[in-house]
Parts: structure tokens; sequence; C-alpha cells
């Protein structure tokens, strides 16, 4: 198979996928409850209903008098949930269309759309990084095997993957902006309580960027590097004991030589593989971080949607991160088939 | 990784790591079991065990000597300061006093005291249950101060927005009541006031400024000796009709609210980190281990379907909702469903069962796929048995290996979940899981306040227990797969 048939395919799988989440989302979170409280799916029941319910609540201001109707046309709100309400609302997951936010009565997706830079400059780089930094660790610890650099990345790695992020971020708080900030009235990484608005904008407000991330950033190196060094030492290691590698040797390749030319090579698509597992992982670990720290991205304003039941944000935070997490596995995916010729051959690749 | 290595494994040799990490998790258990013998008592009850933000006792050991421990003390041997002879004693013992006072006057009723030794404290509690009495209407003034001997007679200067004051030392009146009551009729001084109580500095005579803390400004000190005085001062309504006041004082209990408390400290309202933390200890087993059980058992029960009945239809539909539920974005369907479901612990373990299972799902599929391959698999099915005999008599006892790395390897995630989801406070408010610690701590100024203790206790044992079962779930990884062991053997 092709590689261009291969990733047409694959596109098309995602698709599948990605619209299978979309119900999974919709039947626990509308139908279910509606279910719940004794309403047939299949019958238009508005009154029990919570999308139509926190609608109604959100409309007493009497400015507001077509507010209702407005958004029951979005959302088709006076139409059954099953099947009808579900097909809008994967209609409108495509088209980015969640109506308006129930509590700053703006465009849910304009207001996603301005928050989403700053979700997706702390997801890549917590994706990004730890991997090299993993990488270059495990090499080092390979090098040096049996020695005291080697237990010590491995005994750090543990403690890495061991540790939530978010408690990384809350410990790098205390000793890098507390205590320096009480004891000589510095700080050397900032606290969240003054994090940025979404009115920062330009290259000029960058450095605002950098100063307000770096303690996330720091966290999602110490956090996610963990697993990529534990992992790319045991594949190393169990790479090392294959026959091959002997024969390299007995070629008169260094062991360094060895590893680059030989061994390298070899591990690339489980290390996709690896990554593209790791994904959903490090996703739910920078919504963590977005919200314990106050960063205004998109899950800082779920977070904040949730406490006001402002339940169109809701549905478009999980619709985008569904959509964030599938596209870096469809991304993954067509990496691996391009380091893997084999994985083009049959559909279900590594991934699937 | 390949079934077959768990032929011939030994306790020994699953290694060090192993049991770390499972001293650990048993330590935990323990802590646990012992949380639910002590009996879970609410955040509320468990109020005020000593001041908010205290210490632990290790700490100011170390760093700080001589800060308070809680200190409770009943005022005991009350008797009466003004030798009066117009008075009789109707009954008397250790810590209650019931006395008659015949003729109209004033009359000072004082405790013993009791040695203060530490450092002043933050703030007190006095409870006092008191009952005044008469046949005849009177009219009469009681007041009781706590004195501290020391200090009275003294000045204490205090700064406060620029100006300086004096103020008189040694004397603080808790109650002060001026009240008449009729013939036969009776008042019952029943309370319990916590110091500072700034609308008490007010009523003091003479009064002193609202910011004034009188418990460690103007009452305690090292070596200082605590007691308490009743004044009361009464006179009949009716001068023909006048024959005494009786005055009852039931108990009067002083309990300093200590600085240093515990093995933990306590948090902002002053109740104790560490009964918390066992209590969180609790939390965290039941609800990590089973959550992990049931997850295992439908992620075994699915994989082993799909893997034995690879390529057919039904192999086909299990893949692709393990796929579907593996790549959902498992946080934001927890939040939002949380929120919509309601935030109990029920919703949480239902969810957090339903997105976690997926990724033990493929692995014992891949099990099942290369057990089903083997020879002894192709002779049962070629004499003819069942598949479901099959499964039960072959599949799933070469399955429980991987049952048991699941479990240990699952719980991590559960755990941290949970307590992400507590802490970001969306879980249930009525379990005291590390998680609502944490969420407490953080939003009520554990970080601002340098109070580490109390930020410190959760993160310790949600990262210690994580690390427990992180350690066993590499050591049977490594037990399960032999071409690992076997090359990091030829690698050292």
């Amino acid at each position: 198979m092709s590689l261009s048939r291969y990733i047409v395919i694959r596109g098309i799988m995602t698709l599948v996928t990605f619209i299978s989440a979309l119900v999974v989302f919709f039947l626990l979170t509308r139908v279910l409850p509606a279910a719940a409280l004794g309403a047939n799916p299949f019958l238009p029941t508005q009154s029990l209903d919570p999308l139509f319910r926190a609608v109604v609540r959100s409309s007493d201001d009497p400015g507001y008098a077509s507010w209702v109707s407005m958004l029951s046309a979005t959302y088709g709100l006076s139409r059954p949930l099953l099947p009808d309400q579900l097909v809008i609302f994967i209609k409108n997951s495509f088209t980015l269309d969640f109506g308006y936010s129930l509590t700053s009565m703006r465009s849910v997706s304009s207001e996603i759309l301005l928050r989403l830079p700053y979700t997706l400059a702390l997801y890549i780089f917590a994706v990004v990084i730890p991997i090299f930094v993993g990488y270059y660790l495990a090499i080092a610890a390979a090098k040096a095997r049996g020695k005291v650099l080697d237990f010590l990345v491995t005994i750090s790695s543990l403690a890495s993957f061991s540790v939530p992020v978010w408690v990384f971020v809350l410990i790098i708080y205390y000793f890098l902006a507390y205590i320096p900030k009480v004891s000589w009235g510095v700080y050397i990484l900032p606290l969240p309580v003054r994090a940025p608005t979404t009115s920062i904008t330009g290259v000029h407000d960058i450095r605002y960027w950098i100063w307000y991330l770096s303690p996330l950033y720091i966290a999602s190196i110490l956090s996610f590097y963990g697993v990529w060094a534990y992992f790319f030492r045991t594949i190393i290691a169990s790479e090392l004991g294959e026959e091959y590698t002997v024969t390299a040797r007995a070629k008169g390749l260094s062991e360094w030589g060895v590893l680059r030319s030989e061994v390298m090579p070899n591990i690339r698509p489980p290390i996709m593989t690896k990554i593209a597992y790791s994904v959903p992982t490090i996703f739910g670990g920078s919504i963590a971080l977005e919200i314990v720290s106050s960063w205004p991205g998109i899950a800082y304003y779920a977070y904040q949607a949730i406490q006001n039941n402002d339940i169109p944000v809701m549905n478009a935070f999980f619709v985008i991160s569904t959509m964030l997490v599938s596209l870096s596995l469809y991304i993954s995916d067509i990496l691996i088939a391009i380091l893997d010729p084999r994985v083009r051959q049959g559909i279900t690749g590594y991934t699937r | 990784m390949i079934p077959l290595a768990t032929e011939g494994a030994s306790w020994r040799s699953l290694g060090v790591k192993f049991y770390v990490g499972l001293s650990i998790v048993v330590f935990y258990a323990a802590l646990g079991t012992y949380s639910m013998l002590a009996g879970y008592i609410g955040s509320f009850e468990s109020m005020w065990e000593a001041d908010y933000l205290a210490k632990p006792i290790w700490v100011a050991y170390i760093f700080e000597p001589g800060l308070p421990p809680t200190i409770i003390k009943r005022l005991e041997e009350w008797h009466v300061e003004s030798s009066n002879e117009y008075i009789t004693i109707n009954s008397h013992d250790r810590y209650s006093l019931n006395i008659s006072l015949k003729r109209p006057g004033s009359y000072v009723i004082a405790s013993a005291g009791f040695e203060y030794l530490y450092k002043p404290a933050r703030s007190m509690v006095i409870e006092y249950s008191m009952q005044v009495s008469s046949q005849y209407s009177v009219r009469y003034r009681v007041n009781l101060s706590i004195v501290s001997d020391n200090l009275l007679g003294r000045f204490v200067t205090v700064e406060y927005g620029g100006m300086k004051d004096n103020i008189t030392a040694g004397r603080y009146a808790v109650l002060l009541a001026e009240e008449t009551i009729e013939g036969g009729g009776f008042k019952i001084y029943n309370s319990s006031i916590r110091l500072p109580y700034p609308f008490l500095n007010r009523i003091q005579e003479p009064p002193i400024p609202v910011l004034v803390n009188p418990v460690s400004d103007l009452l305690l000190d090292r070596g200082t000796r605590i007691r308490g005085i009743i004044n009361i001062t009464y006179t009949c309504m009716d001068q023909s009709r006048c024959g005494g006041i009786t005055l009852e004082v039931r108990s009067i209990t002083v309990k300093i609210l200590g600085l240093a408390h515990g093995f933990m400290g306590t948090d902002q309202k002053g109740s104790d980190i560490w009964r918390q933390f066992i209590e969180g200890a609790r939390v965290a087993n039941l609800f990590g281990l089973t959550a992990a059980a049931t997850t295992v058992l439908i992620a075994i029960s699915i994989g082993s379907i799909s893997g034995f009945r690879v390529g057919r239809f039904s192999d086909q539909v299990l893949t692709f909702i393990t796929d579907t539920m593996f790549f959902l974005p498992a946080l934001p369907l927890i939040m939002i469903a949380t929120a919509v479901l309601g935030r109990s612990m029920l919703v949480l373990y239902g969810l957090i069962v339903l997105v976690s299972w997926p990724g033990l799902a493929r692995l014992a599929r891949s099990w099942a796929m290369a057990i089903r391959g083997e020879p002894y698999i192709e002779a049962a099915i070629a004499v003819g048995a069942g598949r479901l005999w099959i499964l039960r008599k072959h599949v799933i006892p070469r399955l429980a290996p991987l049952a048991i790395y699941g479990l240990v390897s699952l719980v991590p995630g559960v755990i941290s979940t949970e307590v992400l989801i507590q802490f970001i406070g969306f879980g249930d408010p009525n379990i005291p899981s590390w998680g609502r610690m944490l969420n407490e701590a953080y939003n009520e100024g554990a970080l601002i306040n340098g109070a580490w203790w109390w930020l410190f206790a959760p993160i310790t044992g949600i990262t210690s227990y994580m690390a427990g079962f992180v350690l066993m779930g590499m050591a049977l990884e490594e037990r399960l797969n032999p071409k690992l062991t076997l090359s990091q053997r030829q690698f050292k």
C-alpha cells in the first residue's frame, strides 16, 4: 500500500474514532442525566434536559428574550435527544459552532480560539521537550552503565513518574517562588496569583508568556522525562542484548557507533508508538497544569465554565480536546508509517 | 510481553524493588486500618484541636523550642478571696463551688492558678458554666476575668496605626453581665468563647483597641500563672426583703490553643492534619484498590474474549470500542461528567473505571492471542472442547499474572486522577481524601502563610503511595518480560 493511500485510510479511521468519542460524550453528559430523571431520550422532553434547563436559567435577564429560542435553534433543543440532537451536536462539532456561552453571552468558538494558543504553547512543549530530555539522559545512562549516573537516572526517572505533574508545579511554586519571595524579596519564578489574562497579544509580550509558563515547563519536563528515560533505557538495553549488535561490535564498531547506526533505526517505530500512547496522558497532565496554575488556556476556561454550569463551553472544551488528541495521534501514525514501511502493509498499525 | 515467562516464578525472584514497594503499600494499608478503628471525626467536630496553622511537634522541638502545646485546664479550687462573714458555702468540690452571699456588696471569688511555661500562644477558648439565683428580686453585676499573676499591674505598650498606647495587662474580662432577676428566678451563663474576640476588647474597663490580641499581648507570658476570678456585686431591689444571692460555679475550662500540635501540625481550622492524613490513606486504599480491581475485571474479560476470537466480528467490535475509549481525553470527560452527573464518589468511581480499562484490555488481548496459538489449545479444540470451557480452563488461569500486574500498575493512575479531581474541587465534598486536603491547603492559603507541613502532608502521601505501586509494577513487569530481564543481565 502506498503511503498516500495509508494516510487517507488512517484519516478516515481517525474521523470514525472522533465521532464515536463524541457519541460517548453525548450519551454520558446529555442522555444519561435526562434518562436518570425519567425522560425518554427518543421523545422531545425539554424540561429534563440539563442543557435546556441551564439555558432557561441563564435567560432571567429580560433583555435576553430571544436567548432561549436562539440557543434552541443552534442545539435543536426542541427535538428529541436521540438521534436528532446527537446528529446536530456532531455536525456543530465539525463546523465549530457551539452557540453562545451562558455566562459571557459571547460566541463560544471565538472564546475558545482566543485561548487555544495558550493551551498549545503548553501542550506541544509538554509532549515534545521531555522526549528529548529523556532520550539524552537514557543515552548518557547507557554509556555509563553500572555507574553512579546510570543509577541516578533510574532512580530519578522512577521519582519522576511516581509524581503527578501538578504536584511538581506545587512544589516548584513553594520552593522557587514562595521561599525566595519571603526570604530575599525576589521571585525566581512567578506565583499563579498574577497569571496573565487573554489580553496579551504581540511579540513584545512573549517574555511574559515565557515567564509565567516557566514553572509549568519545568514541571512538565520533570514529570514526563522519567517515562521516556526509563523506556529508552530498557529498550536500548533489550536491543543491545540482540545478536546483530554482537555482529556490529565484532566488525569493530564502537559502543556509541552501535547505538547510533545499528540500534537507533530499529527502535524508532516502537518509540513513536509509545509517544502515540502517551499523548492522552500528557494532554491530561497539561490540563491539570493549566487549572492549578490559572494559566488562561481552554482548560482553565472550561474549569470556570464548569463551576458556572456553562454547558456550551463544556461541550466545546471536550470537542476541542478530542480534536487535539486525535490530531496528535494521526500525526504520529503517519510518522510511524514513514519510519517503518511494514506498518503500511496492514491497516491496523502500531497505534490501532 | 510474553506470558510464558510466569512459569516457575518465585517470590524471591521478584527483587528488592518489589519488596520496597510492597512495604510502602502495606504501611499505608495499616494506616488506613488504624484510621478506620479510630473512627472518622468530621472536619467540623475536629476544629480547634490546636491553634490554626500550628507547627508539627518535631519541627517546633528542633527549630522553635518553647512553643506551647494545647493546654486544657479545668480551673479548680474555687475559694472566696475577700474574707466576708456573710458568706455560706453550700457545697464545694474540686471544680465547682456553690455559695450564698447574704448581704448586698461586692465579693471576689478566685480559683487556684496553673503555671504557663511556654512562649505566648495566640488564642484560647474559655468555656464557662455558672448560675446565679436568688429568692429575692436583686440587681447584680457579675464579671468573670482571666488573670495572669505576673503581668498584673504592668503596662504593655501596643503600637497600632502609628500610635502608641499603654494598656493594663494581666486581666481580661470574658463575661460582663449586669442584670436583674425577680424573686425565685435564676440566670444561667453557659457559653464557650474563643479569644481574641474583638467585641470583648471594647467592653473592658478601660476599653482597649480592637486590634490588640489579649491572649498573646495581655495574658500569656513565660512562667506566669493563669487563674480565673469572678467579681459579683449585688443590690436588692426591695430593701425590706433582702436575703441574699446564690452563685454556683459549675465548671470553668481554659483551653490554650497550642502552637505545636501532633505529628503533622494543624490546618487553617485548627484540626489535626495527621488525622486527615490517615483518613486520606484509607480512602486512597479503598478507592484505588476497588476501582483498579473492577477495571482489571472488565479489561481481562473483554481482552481475553477479543483475543480468543481474534479476527472475528466480535473481536473487531470489541477492539473498536477499546480503541475509542483509549483515545478519549479522560480528564475533560471526567471533569464535565462529574459536573453534570453530580459530585459523588460513586460517579467518580464509575467514570475512572470507564476511562482506565482499555489499556489493560489491549494487553490482555495480545496475551490471549499468544495463548490461543499454543498447541494444547489446538488439541483442546480438536477433541471438541467448548469455547467457554477453554477460556475458563486454559486462558483465564494463564492471565492471572497479567491481572496482578494490571492491578498494581493501575492503582497509581486511578489515585492520581481521583486526587486531581478532588484537588480542583470537582470531587465529593464529604470524603476526606488527600485531594480534598490538598484543595483546602492550596485554596485556604498554605502557600501564602508558609504552612508547608499542611501542603506537603498530602503531597507526601500521594507521591509515596504511588511510588510504592510503581515500584511493584516495575518489578512485576521485569518478571513478566523475560527478554527484558535477560538482556539487562547481559547489559550489566
